[in-house]
């Protein structure tokens, strides 16, 4: 999914850097429906994906590598992404009630 | 010996364009945060500095390699027939190295 978005973010790159460009139209994508679920499933990928490569490179490091540390980071990774996701799911709650 | 080399080099392409990539997000991020450009020449003028160009440049080619590692070895590891894996490796360059030339062109031709 982050790799078959890819091309969205060099076309959002070079819409917003146009002539044309016009960040009213922006927002109300993303507060449209499809739109916040799309920010939401994109953060949660994004951010599992970091947290899980993080959690990587600290085993190449030497750090955790024991199977209880392993299995316990590998939870952290799960609430890392989740706990963020639902930070911008309440951000956009609060957004929309303030 | 050699695709060991190999592995070595693919792992250690995937930790520095990792590193760099989290680096620039960080940063672009923490920007966006505290000095949110609110006005389009104010985008324009963070985005379009020469440093900044040239940062965003080489964050599209740190993913794209990034990818390219992460999605080769799904491919090779899922799909068996020659034929058809060769086509998924062909539709991934074309797909990363379309977005990374579109990225490109956009930032040499944005004035």
């Amino acid at each position: 999914m982050l790799v078959l978005v890819l091309p969205l973010a060099a076309y959002l790159l070079h819409r917003s850097l146009g002539a044309d460009a016009d960040l009213s139209s922006w927002a109300s994508v993303l507060r449209s429906g499809p739109g916040r679920l799309a920010v939401l499933l994109l953060t949660w990928s994004a951010v599992h994906h970091t947290a899980a490569g993080v959690r990587h490179l600290l085993f190449d490091a030497g750090y955790g590598n024991r199977y209880r540390q392993a299995r316990r980071s590998a939870w952290t990774v799960h609430g890392i992404a989740i706990a963020v996701t639902l930070l911008v799911l309440l951000a956009m709650v609060w957004g929309s009630v303030r | 010996m050699k695709a060991v080399h190999g592995a070595v080099r693919s792992w250690a392409l995937q930790r520095a364009t990792a590193v760099f990539a989290l680096a620039f997000l960080l940063y672009f991020l923490l920007h966006l945060a505290l000095v949110p450009p609110v006005t389009p020449a104010e985008w324009r003028g963070w985005l379009l500095a020469p440093a900044m160009r040239l940062a965003m440049l080489l964050f599209f080619v740190a993913v794209a390699l990034h990818a390219w590692v992460g999605v080769r070895d799904v491919i090779l590891d899922y799909i068996k027939p020659l034929g058809l894996r060769l086509g998924a490796l062909l539709l991934l360059a074309l797909w990363l190295a379309g977005t990374v030339g579109w990225v490109a062109l956009t930032l040499s031709t944005a004035a």
